[in-house]
Protein backbone atom coordinates (compact mmCIF):
# COMPACT_ATOMS: atom_id res chain seq x y z
CA UNK A 1 0.00 0.00 0.00
CA UNK A 2 3.23 1.85 0.48
CA UNK A 3 3.40 3.03 -3.41
CA UNK A 4 -0.23 3.70 -4.14
CA UNK A 5 -0.05 6.28 -1.33
CA UNK A 6 3.44 7.48 -2.53
CA UNK A 7 1.53 7.72 -6.40
CA UNK A 8 -1.50 9.58 -4.77
CA UNK A 9 0.54 11.84 -2.91
CA UNK A 10 2.98 12.53 -5.85
CA UNK A 11 6.12 11.52 -3.65
CA UNK A 12 8.35 10.52 -6.88
CA UNK A 13 10.29 11.37 -9.76
CA UNK A 14 9.63 8.78 -11.94
CA UNK A 15 7.00 5.89 -12.78
CA UNK A 16 6.51 3.64 -15.48
CA UNK A 17 3.21 2.32 -16.17
CA UNK A 18 2.42 -1.20 -17.92
CA UNK A 19 -1.05 -2.07 -18.55
CA UNK A 20 -2.01 -5.77 -18.19
CA UNK A 21 -4.71 -7.25 -20.49
CA UNK A 22 -6.99 -7.51 -17.75
CA UNK A 23 -7.48 -3.93 -17.33
CA UNK A 24 -5.00 -3.69 -14.45
CA UNK A 25 -2.02 -1.62 -14.87
CA UNK A 26 1.64 -2.32 -13.14
CA UNK A 27 3.08 0.62 -12.06
CA UNK A 28 6.71 1.60 -10.98
CA UNK A 29 7.92 4.50 -9.09
CA UNK A 30 11.41 5.92 -7.71
CA UNK A 31 12.46 8.52 -6.39
CA UNK A 32 16.09 10.22 -6.39
CA UNK A 33 17.63 10.08 -2.72
CA UNK A 34 15.75 7.05 -1.98
CA UNK A 35 17.54 3.58 -2.59
CA UNK A 36 14.20 2.30 -3.17
CA UNK A 37 11.66 1.21 -6.08
CA UNK A 38 7.78 0.81 -5.40
CA UNK A 39 6.02 -1.85 -7.84
CA UNK A 40 2.57 -2.56 -7.55
CA UNK A 41 -1.06 -3.39 -9.57
CA UNK A 42 -3.50 -1.98 -9.70
CA UNK A 43 -7.06 -2.56 -10.83
CA UNK A 44 -9.21 -0.11 -11.22
CA UNK A 45 -6.58 2.69 -10.92
CA UNK A 46 -7.87 6.12 -10.04
CA UNK A 47 -11.40 4.85 -10.07
CA UNK A 48 -13.62 4.98 -6.64
CA UNK A 49 -13.00 0.77 -6.58
CA UNK A 50 -9.42 1.50 -6.94
CA UNK A 51 -7.59 -1.82 -5.57
CA UNK A 52 -3.73 -2.94 -5.19
CA UNK A 53 -4.25 -6.60 -6.32
CA UNK A 54 -1.71 -9.45 -6.49
CA UNK A 55 1.44 -8.46 -8.40
CA UNK A 56 2.26 -11.80 -10.32
CA UNK A 57 -1.53 -12.69 -10.56
CA UNK A 58 -3.37 -9.81 -10.87
CA UNK A 59 -6.28 -11.21 -7.84
CA UNK A 60 -7.15 -9.73 -4.85
CA UNK A 61 -4.24 -9.68 -2.43
CA UNK A 62 -5.00 -12.32 0.57
CA UNK A 63 -5.52 -11.30 3.72
CA UNK A 64 -3.17 -13.21 6.91
CA UNK A 65 -5.46 -14.84 9.10
CA UNK A 66 -4.36 -13.62 12.51
CA UNK A 67 -6.63 -15.74 14.64
CA UNK B 1 33.20 83.61 48.43
CA UNK B 2 35.14 86.38 47.01
CA UNK B 3 34.44 89.39 44.54
CA UNK B 4 36.87 89.94 41.84
CA UNK B 5 36.82 93.55 40.40
CA UNK B 6 35.97 92.63 36.68
CA UNK B 7 32.43 91.63 38.66
CA UNK B 8 33.33 87.77 38.26
CA UNK B 9 32.37 85.30 41.10
CA UNK B 10 34.28 82.42 42.31
CA UNK B 11 31.93 79.99 44.20
CA UNK B 12 33.23 77.08 45.87
CA UNK B 13 30.35 74.02 47.19
CA UNK B 14 31.81 71.32 49.49
CA UNK B 15 28.96 69.24 50.62
CA UNK B 16 27.33 65.96 50.55
CA UNK B 17 23.86 66.97 49.45
CA UNK B 18 23.56 70.45 47.98
CA UNK B 19 20.74 71.80 45.93
CA UNK B 20 21.83 75.13 44.28
CA UNK B 21 19.13 76.97 42.02
CA UNK B 22 20.38 79.44 40.01
CA UNK B 23 18.64 82.13 37.16
CA UNK B 24 20.99 84.02 35.71
CA UNK B 25 19.36 87.03 33.69
CA UNK B 26 22.22 88.61 31.83
CA UNK B 27 23.14 89.93 28.10
CA UNK B 28 26.50 88.26 28.78
CA UNK B 29 27.39 85.10 30.94
CA UNK B 30 30.31 83.14 30.59
CA UNK B 31 30.00 80.02 33.22
CA UNK B 32 32.46 77.40 32.98
CA UNK B 33 31.01 74.34 34.97
CA UNK B 34 33.47 71.90 36.21
CA UNK B 35 31.37 69.19 37.97
CA UNK B 36 33.51 65.95 39.65
CA UNK B 37 30.87 63.88 41.18
CA UNK B 38 29.10 60.43 40.81
CA UNK B 39 25.89 61.11 40.57
CA UNK B 40 24.87 64.21 39.31
CA UNK B 41 21.41 65.33 38.00
CA UNK B 42 21.64 67.90 35.91
CA UNK B 43 18.35 69.62 33.87
CA UNK B 44 19.33 72.37 31.39
CA UNK B 45 16.61 74.27 29.29
CA UNK B 46 17.95 76.63 26.66
CA UNK B 47 15.62 79.09 25.26
CA UNK B 48 17.75 81.06 22.97
CA UNK B 49 17.67 82.38 19.46
CA UNK B 50 20.46 81.03 18.41
CA UNK B 51 23.02 78.56 19.92
CA UNK B 52 26.62 78.10 19.36
CA UNK B 53 28.14 74.55 19.54
CA UNK B 54 27.72 72.68 22.24
CA UNK B 55 30.16 70.52 22.87
CA UNK B 56 29.13 67.40 25.45
CA UNK B 57 31.65 64.60 26.35
CA UNK B 58 30.34 61.98 28.63
CA UNK B 59 32.50 59.39 29.58
CA UNK B 60 30.81 57.43 31.76
CA UNK B 61 31.07 53.69 32.35
CA UNK B 62 27.30 53.38 32.16
CA UNK B 63 24.65 55.66 30.64
CA UNK B 64 20.80 55.92 30.66
CA UNK B 65 18.35 57.38 28.19
CA UNK B 66 19.53 60.20 26.50
CA UNK B 67 16.41 61.92 25.40
CA UNK B 68 17.20 64.38 22.43
CA UNK B 69 14.10 66.04 20.64
CA UNK B 70 15.04 68.88 18.48
CA UNK B 71 12.30 70.98 16.58
CA UNK B 72 14.42 73.12 14.50
CA UNK B 73 13.38 74.02 11.01
CA UNK B 74 17.02 73.06 10.10
CA UNK B 75 19.50 70.77 12.22
CA UNK B 76 22.82 69.18 11.32
CA UNK B 77 23.51 66.31 13.21
CA UNK B 78 26.58 64.10 13.17
CA UNK B 79 26.94 61.52 15.05
CA UNK B 80 29.10 58.84 15.67
CA UNK B 81 28.65 55.56 17.99
CA UNK B 82 31.49 53.81 18.09
CA UNK B 83 29.83 50.34 20.01
CA UNK B 84 26.72 50.20 21.78
CA UNK B 85 26.17 46.57 23.40
CA UNK B 86 22.15 47.33 23.30
CA UNK B 87 21.65 48.34 20.08
CA UNK B 88 20.83 51.56 18.62
CA UNK B 89 17.08 52.23 16.84
CA UNK B 90 16.39 55.18 15.26
CA UNK B 91 12.92 56.34 14.88
CA UNK B 92 13.07 58.76 11.63
CA UNK B 93 9.63 60.19 11.01
CA UNK B 94 10.08 62.82 7.88
CA UNK B 95 13.52 63.30 6.27
CA UNK B 96 13.29 65.23 2.96
CA UNK B 97 17.01 65.23 2.52
CA UNK B 98 19.50 62.60 2.33
CA UNK B 99 20.36 60.13 5.04
CA UNK B 100 23.90 58.11 4.59
CA UNK B 101 24.37 55.25 6.91
CA UNK B 102 27.92 54.29 7.08
CA UNK B 103 28.19 51.18 9.50
CA UNK B 104 31.89 49.87 9.70
CA UNK B 105 30.77 46.77 11.97
CA UNK B 106 32.39 42.87 11.64
CA UNK B 107 29.23 41.80 12.51
CA UNK B 108 26.11 43.97 12.09
CA UNK B 109 22.57 42.77 12.54
CA UNK B 110 20.10 45.54 10.43
CA UNK B 111 17.09 44.91 10.40
CA UNK B 112 14.69 47.53 7.80
CA UNK B 113 11.31 47.64 7.04
CA UNK B 114 10.60 50.73 4.85
CA UNK B 115 6.84 51.60 4.66
CA UNK B 116 7.06 54.13 1.76
CA UNK B 117 5.08 55.20 -0.94
CA UNK B 118 8.49 56.08 -3.08
CA UNK B 119 11.90 54.85 -2.16
CA UNK B 120 15.51 55.14 -3.82
CA UNK B 121 17.12 52.30 -2.17
CA UNK B 122 21.08 52.00 -3.34
CA UNK B 123 22.22 49.31 -1.92
CA UNK B 124 26.34 48.59 -2.41
CA UNK B 125 27.45 45.15 -0.58
CA UNK B 126 31.16 44.51 -1.12
CA UNK B 127 30.91 41.59 0.98
CA UNK B 128 32.14 38.14 -0.21
CA UNK B 129 29.18 36.02 1.41
CA UNK B 130 26.27 37.02 1.57
CA UNK B 131 23.41 34.36 2.94
CA UNK B 132 19.75 34.28 2.74
CA UNK B 133 17.53 32.48 4.99
CA UNK B 134 14.19 31.89 5.10
CA UNK B 135 12.05 33.31 1.69
CA UNK B 136 12.47 36.38 -0.03
CA UNK B 137 9.52 37.96 -1.50
CA UNK B 138 10.04 41.04 -4.41
CA UNK B 139 7.02 42.69 -6.40
CA UNK B 140 8.43 45.02 -8.58
CA UNK B 141 6.39 47.23 -10.91
CA UNK B 142 9.17 49.34 -12.21
CA UNK B 143 12.49 47.85 -14.27
CA UNK B 144 14.89 45.85 -12.28
CA UNK B 145 18.78 46.11 -13.81
CA UNK B 146 20.79 42.95 -12.60
CA UNK B 147 24.88 43.39 -13.00
CA UNK B 148 26.69 40.12 -11.98
CA UNK B 149 30.01 40.10 -12.61
CA UNK B 150 30.48 37.00 -10.29
CA UNK B 151 32.87 34.68 -12.07
CA UNK B 152 30.47 31.77 -10.49
CA UNK B 153 26.46 32.68 -10.91
CA UNK B 154 24.42 29.29 -11.56
CA UNK B 155 20.65 31.12 -12.93
CA UNK B 156 18.59 27.99 -13.69
CA UNK B 157 14.83 28.15 -15.73
CA UNK B 158 12.34 26.68 -13.56
CA UNK B 159 12.39 23.10 -15.61
CA UNK B 160 16.24 23.18 -14.21
CA UNK B 161 15.34 24.38 -10.70
CA UNK B 162 12.90 21.23 -10.52
CA UNK B 163 15.51 18.69 -10.95
CA UNK B 164 17.92 19.99 -8.73
CA UNK B 165 15.01 20.35 -6.62
CA UNK B 166 14.16 17.22 -7.01
CA UNK B 167 10.07 17.68 -7.70
CA UNK B 168 10.53 16.80 -11.72
CA UNK B 169 8.16 14.35 -12.85
CA UNK B 170 8.87 11.43 -15.57
CA UNK B 171 6.27 9.46 -17.12
CA UNK B 172 6.74 6.19 -19.11
CA UNK B 173 4.12 3.37 -20.64
CA UNK B 174 5.26 1.03 -23.19
CA UNK B 175 3.83 -2.27 -24.51
CA UNK B 176 4.22 -4.50 -27.42
CA UNK B 177 2.38 -6.64 -30.21
CA UNK B 178 0.02 -3.61 -30.76
CA UNK B 179 -2.31 -3.87 -33.61
CA UNK B 180 -3.32 -0.48 -35.83
CA UNK B 181 -5.51 1.46 -33.92
CA UNK B 182 -4.74 0.60 -30.69
CA UNK B 183 -1.74 1.75 -28.26
CA UNK B 184 -0.70 2.66 -24.43
CA UNK B 185 -1.52 5.29 -22.16
CA UNK B 186 -0.87 6.17 -18.67
CA UNK B 187 -2.24 8.30 -16.29
CA UNK B 188 -1.80 10.38 -13.22
CA UNK B 189 -3.88 12.38 -10.78
CA UNK B 190 -1.94 15.66 -9.91
CA UNK B 191 -1.36 15.39 -6.09
CA UNK B 192 -3.68 17.81 -3.69
CA UNK B 193 -2.42 21.40 -3.20
CA UNK B 194 0.15 20.95 -6.57
CA UNK B 195 0.20 21.86 -10.41
CA UNK B 196 1.80 19.31 -12.97
CA UNK B 197 3.93 21.39 -15.65
CA UNK B 198 4.72 19.34 -18.70
CA UNK B 199 7.69 20.43 -20.58
CA UNK B 200 8.21 17.69 -22.89
CA UNK B 201 7.07 14.63 -24.16
CA UNK B 202 8.32 11.72 -26.84
CA UNK B 203 7.12 8.45 -28.23
CA UNK B 204 8.55 5.66 -30.35
CA UNK B 205 6.69 2.75 -32.69
CA UNK B 206 9.03 0.17 -33.99
CA UNK B 207 7.67 -3.37 -35.58
CA UNK B 208 6.67 -6.22 -33.47
CA UNK B 209 7.61 -8.69 -36.88
CA UNK B 210 10.99 -8.44 -38.79
CA UNK B 211 9.02 -8.54 -41.60
CA UNK B 212 7.19 -5.35 -40.93
CA UNK B 213 10.76 -3.65 -39.87
CA UNK B 214 11.23 -1.63 -43.26
CA UNK B 215 7.64 -0.45 -43.80
CA UNK B 216 6.54 2.88 -42.25
CA UNK B 217 5.64 2.89 -38.65
CA UNK B 218 2.95 5.55 -38.20
CA UNK B 219 2.12 6.71 -34.58
CA UNK B 220 0.38 9.37 -33.09
CA UNK B 221 0.94 11.05 -29.57
CA UNK B 222 -2.38 12.74 -27.53
CA UNK B 223 -1.82 14.49 -24.14
CA UNK B 224 -5.14 14.79 -21.98
CA UNK B 225 -6.56 16.51 -19.56
CA UNK B 226 -9.47 13.55 -18.35
CA UNK B 227 -11.06 15.64 -15.78
CA UNK B 228 -11.57 18.34 -18.52
CA UNK B 229 -11.50 16.18 -21.00
CA UNK B 230 -9.38 18.85 -22.98
CA UNK B 231 -7.04 17.55 -25.16
CA UNK B 232 -3.96 19.52 -24.52
CA UNK B 233 -0.88 18.65 -27.02
CA UNK B 234 -0.52 16.18 -29.87
CA UNK B 235 1.60 15.01 -32.70
CA UNK B 236 2.36 12.39 -35.21
CA UNK B 237 5.17 10.67 -36.77
CA UNK B 238 6.66 7.75 -37.90
CA UNK B 239 8.71 5.77 -35.86
CA UNK B 240 8.29 8.13 -33.19
CA UNK B 241 8.04 11.76 -32.61
CA UNK B 242 8.66 14.29 -30.09
CA UNK B 243 8.33 17.86 -29.18
CA UNK B 244 9.75 20.30 -26.14
CA UNK B 245 7.44 22.75 -25.43
CA UNK B 246 8.60 26.32 -25.12
CA UNK B 247 5.64 27.48 -23.01
CA UNK B 248 4.97 24.39 -19.94
CA UNK B 249 1.22 22.58 -20.23
CA UNK B 250 -0.13 23.29 -16.24
CA UNK B 251 -2.57 20.73 -15.15
CA UNK B 252 -4.37 21.88 -12.04
CA UNK B 253 -4.29 19.71 -8.69
CA UNK B 254 -6.79 16.85 -8.84
CA UNK B 255 -7.11 16.62 -12.28
CA UNK B 256 -6.40 13.57 -14.59
CA UNK B 257 -3.46 13.16 -16.79
CA UNK B 258 -3.58 10.92 -19.28
CA UNK B 259 -0.49 10.64 -22.52
CA UNK B 260 -1.37 7.93 -24.95
CA UNK B 261 0.62 6.85 -27.82
CA UNK B 262 -1.36 5.12 -30.46
CA UNK B 263 -0.29 2.64 -33.56
CA UNK B 264 -0.93 4.28 -36.77
CA UNK B 265 0.98 1.36 -38.73
CA UNK B 266 -0.86 -1.08 -40.70
CA UNK B 267 0.91 -4.53 -38.94
CA UNK B 268 1.33 -4.79 -35.54
CA UNK B 269 3.89 -2.50 -33.39
CA UNK B 270 5.76 -2.05 -29.95
CA UNK B 271 5.45 1.19 -28.97
CA UNK B 272 6.09 3.59 -25.66
CA UNK B 273 5.46 7.30 -24.71
CA UNK B 274 7.60 8.96 -21.90
CA UNK B 275 6.65 12.68 -20.43
CA UNK B 276 8.50 15.06 -18.32
CA UNK B 277 7.41 18.03 -16.07
CA UNK B 278 7.53 19.36 -12.53
CA UNK B 279 5.12 19.48 -10.08
CA UNK B 280 5.61 22.59 -7.53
Amino acid sequence: MKGLEKLHSGDFNDMSQEWQPDGSVIITLSKRGEDKVYKFRVRNLYQPDEQEVDIATGKPIAKRDIR
Amino acid sequence: MADYPDYTSLMQIIGSDIMVPIDVQAAYIMMPIDIQAQYVTLEIDIIAQSVGNIAIDIAAQTLGNIAVNIAASAVTLNVSIASIAGGVTFNIGTVSGTVNVAIQSSAVTLNIAIQSSAVTLNVNITNTTINVSGSVTATISGTVSINITAQNVGVYLQPEWAAKTGVDKNFLASTTNVAFGSGIYGDYTVATGKTLYICGFSCDNFAYNQADADSNQMCCVYLTDMTTDVRLAEIGGNGGAGMVLSKPIAIPSGHQFRYRVTNRANHYTSLGITVWGYEV
